[in-house]
């Protein structure tokens, strides 16, 4: 058998490192020739995504190399090369992937022997680590998905259209972008039946919010058909514009392939309790890995971990939580990624089912939705009781079991889509809300089943239309007097945050509001 | 025919004689590379730089209807250039050639002919898989503003600025000091001809106080520079020197009158100067200039001394004066910031601070002068005539403690002293080096001709310089102690006076220089030069150029052509009148823009702004500020912005191919 040869990838700022292997060559230092070089203008020009694709591809070793602090030739380029590449090493390191595998050096164009020495040791060091995994592992969407177009237009009762365009009516997308209809997406593939209609990249601006299928008179399932549409683009290449560069779809992608074991508890302290025994799991999701991801936008997206947990704990409850769980797969379903998909379901039916649990709490909508419609619907059965945090609390309210201390504010409810219209939760955040003395919830025009989506889905196509849905439900939610916008998925806290994250000196409309997760306020109106 | 979006890819492998195809496997490669997908051609050839190499590209792209273009060769910072003006000249955009570097980064570094050529394999495939998303790109031509900056008026920075000034061409020559002439107006006499250096310096110094086409700005700073090549914006703090510029006729009653005194400058603090001074006497401008760090009336707060207020016949003296911001708007910029003298007083061994007769060369160079506090005599501390001298080399230099290169004057100095030691008082003279480095035009025949007058030469590093007295005969002296390395003996060297070459330094505030101007320094701190060997006046950053010592230590005659090869680089720019801007920037898909602005927060050079379009909040780039770094595009989280020529097609199907490992 051979030896196993490293492949690293270089990610080379073109004034300093770059130059500084030129000067490695110029002066014959040699290094193993396991190196491959990209040259980028500046490290700072290396994004998060082309660490995580070039882990994909199945580099087994990835080194960010730039200037000196105080050198960049743009100033500060390789000060936020180093910002990006501590979010992704956080983000690496939970994956469970060794660090030394992924590394950021500043090497100046005069270090041909550092230039040379850092790929000496690199090799050394990798060559221990042994092979990436993800070199073997399938690549997303190379398999040929069994559906046909045929079959999704059968399957999802697509045939069944009136061209009534009801949808199209209702439809939040066009009410903004007026160049998009889901009628006329219905109508295209229904006549062309070919090819053609999976290459639109406004195939993935759907949000899959299920506004229009609620009004559909022949019960289309438009949103399933978009998916399974789009499972059709993914194997031909398409898969929208992935927005934060493609990054937590990669993650996922790696994680569904990845043998290593997470390290996604780290912020799991000692004043929360959980048991190894419990019948009970807490389905965390991707929590935490948005924690760094959107640091930027001070999210503070564990907080709903630790709040659901302090309910929970307040409860009684200590809940299981499994520390390999992978992401439910909604993200990469809704892309067309159903390979993905299934790798990620099958790994978490499989942990759940072997340790025996009974009930599953969310925190997360989409979480929910997809273990509860999609895994079935793939044949991942789970056989428990599955409750969203805010139905849990709504039960212990009505059993008496569960009061609040008072909290005096105004507060309006974004209805998450998965939440509301994908699986009918709209009551129990209300009757949550309503328990607590002091709060006194306004709630906002478009509500319930008529609520207004965050603007984005499985974090693809976040246009400028997006951005205007969201400045849309910002200013509703402030029309209410209200003073927090709470909500009950993760998701949409992003959105609106970043809605609202405003950098530039022309500023829009004012729609600043504090925006809070339902476990967040509950866990405050307990007195602990 | 040819289809409208048909690729057709032509593939180039240099052997660059045997320096790529000594290693790789040029003949597989070229084979290889007809095999991948669009390559419509791929040769090999002895060197495709040559201009045959550059003929068979252009008539491959004419005939063979080419419309992308992948040379392996070289380092792109060498060839790229090239071969994307050879893609010009037969009608393709350059921006449609990809460039692979299958030497420098592969067949020098790589012995096993089968890994590098596997290799070069890898870089051909990304390569032609990359060039396949390039898109042709619009290069647009910004006026220069045919004026030119320069910092710095030692004599690189006075050449420089007057070659400029005499081509008809306005220049402003900035300086921090109160006077122009920066270390050379220090020196006594130059070497190996030993001509008095003030005597060559002064007409250049007034031709430039005189020159119509040079705004002098003396004692005056760059406090910011913005904008871009052909177009900067230059911030200048004009200094307060509490007198009036128009007013003064430096006439020096002030300096005589002004009780206070300090430690001058100019004199490497062997001599005295006043809280107002003219730093020398033929000092450009001639104007005096309050130090308001020892000047009594300012410390005081007006309330005691005001001396030259009352005796200036003029009455230039006016304590009210503030700095002032002057905005320059000039095409080029020349960098010629010169040098700091390292302190060895860090190098404890040598006494310097410790012993009064271990003195600097620039100290004994002030000692030496006619014009200087001793009048040029030579003296110990006390007075008397040293009877004998050791000169010590590489104080500093070549030193891995301190600076590793070599200084390069230090050799030919320390010679220039010696001679001076023996020619006027007799005075033996030990020269302690570690290596003669004599090699400009009749410099070797100017260490025979010392040698030859009986300044003797130990070959060994000075181990220290020592009061402490093992013989009669060391007693009261200095003994310097070292191995003469030729004889392997120990030696020990009574002297009266020690003379203490140090090495040539960055100037302390070159990482602050190198950040205003956007350049890069090297590891020993000197400013980097875009090619070491072909470039050595162009800075990394268009539009600035590097002269004299800030770039790296250098003597008066490779001073001089460096200051005038950076006013030609920089004459060579102004007089195009126009550049080409940098084509690989930002861009924004408007579909996916928020308006949120991240990208304007996070750009150093203001390039992206948002602003109101058709109702929405939308960012647009500046396209002459746009320096194409990409720090935006990664900061973007809709995806909106982008890089063009680095787009997420380019780098990610580059990725794909290079971080695959094929079973």
């Amino acid at each position: 058998m051979t030896e196993f040869e490293p492949r690293i990838i270089v990610f080379a700022c073109n004034w300093c490192t770059y130059a500084a292997a030129d000067t490695a060559g110029t002066s014959r230092i040699q290094y193993p020739p396991n190196v491959r070089i990209i040259r980028v203008m500046c490290s700072g020009m290396v994004a998060p995504e082309h660490i995580s694709l070039a882990l994909e591809s199945g580099a087994d070793g990835i080194l960010v190399a730039g200037c000196h602090p105080g050198d960049c030739h743009y100033i500060s380029g390789n000060l936020k090369a180093e910002e990006k590449f501590h979010m992704v090493s956080k983000v690496v390191s939970m994956l469970g992937i060794e660090g030394g595998r992924v590394r950021l050096k500043w090497i100046a164009a005069s270090e041909g022997p550092i230039f040379a020495q850092t790929i000496k040791d690199m090799v050394d060091e990798i060559r221990k680590l042994g092979p990436s995994p993800f070199r073997t592992s399938q690549k997303a969407g190379r398999e040929k998905t069994a559906l046909t177009l045929e079959d999704i237009l059968q399957d999802t009762k697509a045939y069944y259209c009136l061209e009534c365009s009801k949808c199209t009516s209702i439809c939040p997308v066009t009410k903004y972008d007026p160049s998009y209809s889901p009628r006329t997406v219905i109508e295209n593939a229904a006549l062309r039946l070919g090819d053609e209609s999976t290459r639109d990249k406004k195939l993935f601006s759907c949000l899959g919010c299920y506004a229009c299928s609620l009004r559909c008179p022949s019960d289309v399932d438009y949103p399933d058909f978009m998916r399974k549409l789009r499972s059709l683009a993914f194997v031909s290449g398409e898969c929208g514009c992935p927005a934060h560069g493609g990054f937590l779809h990669s993650v996922t992608r790696l994680m569904a392939r990845s043998p290593y074991k997470q390290k996604r508890l780290d912020w799991l302290t000692k004043e929360y309790q959980t048991s190894d025994h419990s019948d009970i799991l807490y389905f965390v999701g991707c929590i935490p890995y948005f924690e760094p991801i959107f640091g930027y936008l001070d999210t503070k997206a564990l907080d709903i971990t630790r709040a659901n947990l302090k309910i929970l704990n307040h409860m009684g409850v200590q809940p299981m939580l499994l520390p390999d769980e992978k992401c439910c797969g909604h993200d990469a379903l809704w892309t067309g990624d159903v390979e993905t998909f299934q790798r990620l379901a099958e790994h978490n039916t499989k942990l759940i089912k072997e340790a025996g649990i009974k009930k599953i709490i969310f925190t997360c909508p989409e979480g929910h939705r997809t273990f509860k419609i999609d895994y079935p619907e793939h044949g991942f059965e789970l056989g428990c009781e599955l409750q969203h945090i805010s139905e849990f609390v709504a039960e212990k309210i009505e059993k008496k079991e569960l009061k609040f201390k008072e909290i005096k504010r105004k507060v309006t409810y974004q209805d998450p889509c998965r939440l509301g219209r994908h699986l009918g939760i709209y009551d129990s955040p209300r009757k949550v809300l309503e328990a607590i003395p002091g709060i006194e919830l306004i709630e906002m025009e478009k509500n319930r089943e008529y609520s207004l989506c965050c603007g984005t889905s499985a974090f693809t196509n976040c246009d400028i239309y997006s951005h205007e849905m969201r400045v849309d439900r910002l200013l509703e939610a402030k029309a209410t007097g209200a003073e927090i916008l709470v909500t009950t998925c993760p998701k949409c806290q992003i959105h609106f945050k970043c809605a609202m994250n405003n950098k530039g000196k022309e500023k829009g409309p004012d729609i600043n509001i504090e925006v809070m997760d339902l476990a967040s306020l509950v866990a405050s109106a307990i007195d602990s | 025919m040819l289809m409208e979006n048909e690729k057709r890819i032509g593939v180039y492998i240099c052997h660059c004689g045997l320096n790529i195809a000594g290693t790789v496997d040029v003949e597989e490669l070229t084979k290889y590379a007809a095999t991948l997908p669009n390559v419509v051609i791929s040769r090999d050839y002895r060197y495709i730089c040559s201009d045959p190499g550059q003929e068979l590209i252009k008539n491959d792209i004419k005939e063979l209807k080419l419309n992308r273009v992948v040379v392996a060769s070289c380092s792109p910072r060498m060839h790229e250039h090239t071969f994307r003006k050879a893609c010009r000249a037969a009608g393709l955009n350059p921006y449609l050639y990809e460039h692979v570097n299958i030497r420098e980064h592969c067949s020098w570094v790589h012995a096993d002919k089968k890994q590098a050529t596997e290799k070069a394999k890898d870089l051909v495939r990304a390569a032609v898989q990359r060039v396949y998303y390039h898109q042709p790109l619009e290069i647009k031509e910004i006026p220069v503003i045919p004026e030119a900056l320069v910092v710095g008026g030692g004599i690189a920075g006075i050449e420089a600025a007057l070659k400029i000034a005499n081509s008809g061409r306005k220049v402003y020559l900035v300086e921090k000091e109160p006077s122009i002439g920066g270390h050379m107006i220090q020196l006594d006499t130059t070497f190996p001809t030993l001509d008095c250096s003030e005597c060559i310096m002064t007409p250049k110094m007034s031709e430039v106080g005189h020159h119509p086409n040079i705004e002098l700005l003396a004692y005056s700073e760059v406090e910011e520079v913005s904008g871009s090549v052909g177009n900067f914006k230059v911030k200048v703090r004009k200094k307060a020197r509490f007198v009036d510029e128009d007013k003064c006729i430096g006439c020096g009653v002030c300096e005589q009158k002004c009780p206070w005194k300090v430690p001058s400058e100019f004199e490497a603090g062997l001599g005295q100067r006043k809280a107002i001074y003219i730093p020398f006497a033929q000092a450009i401008p001639n104007i005096a200039t309050v130090d308001k760090d020892h000047c009594v009336y300012i410390q005081s707060g007006g309330k005691k001394c005001g001396a030259c207020i009352k005796i200036c016949e003029a009455g230039a003296v006016d304590f009210n004066q503030i700095d002032q911001i002057v905005e320059l708007q000039v095409g080029a910029i020349i960098l010629a910031t010169g040098y700091d003298i390292f302190d060895p007083s860090q190098i404890l061994q040598y006494g310097y601070g410790k012993y009064d007769n271990v003195i600097t060369a620039l100290e004994f160079e002030r000692m030496t002068c006619a014009a200087g506090p001793t009048s040029g005599k030579i003296q110990l501390k006390d007075g008397r005539i040293p009877q004998s001298v050791a000169i010590i080399h590489c104080v500093g230099s070549r030193d891995r403690n301190y600076r590793e290169y070599c200084s390069k004057i230090c050799c030919m100095y320390a010679l220039k002293h010696g001679h001076h030691l023996r020619d006027r008082i007799d005075a033996d003279v030990y020269q302690m080096y570690i290596d003669m480095r004599c090699t400009g035009d009749a410099y070797e025949e100017f260490y025979k001709r010392v040698s030859e007058e009986g300044v003797v030469f130990i070959k060994g590093k000075v181990a220290e310089v020592t009061d402490r007295a093992n013989t009669e005969e060391e007693k009261g002296r200095l003994v310097v102690v070292a191995e003469d390395t030729l004889l392997a003996k120990l030696v020990r060297i009574p002297v009266d006076m020690v003379i203490l070459c140090p090495a040539m330094i960055p100037r302390a505030d070159a990482t602050e220089i190198a950040r205003k101007f956007s350049i890069t320094q090297k590891a020993s701190g000197f400013f980097l030069e875009r090619h070491a060997k072909l470039e050595p006046q162009v800075s990394a950053m268009d539009g600035v150029f590097l002269a004299g010592c800030c770039q790296f230590p250098k003597d008066i005659p490779d001073s001089v052509s460096h200051g005038r090869a950076a006013a030609a680089a920089a004459l060579e720019l102004i007089d195009r009148g126009s550049v080409a801007a940098e084509a690989a920037i930002a861009c924004v898909d408007e579909t996916l823009c928020h308006g949120c602005g991240i990208c304007e927060e996070i750009c150093e050079f203001q390039a992206p702004k948002v602003i109101v379009k058709d109702g929405k909040r939308v960012s647009t780039v500046n396209e002459a500020l746009c320096k194409g770094c990409g720090a935006c595009a990664v900061a973007c989280p809709s995806g909106a912005m982008s890089i063009k020529h680095f787009t997420r097609d380019e780098i990610s199907t580059m990725i794909k191919a290079l971080a695959t490992v094929e079973k």
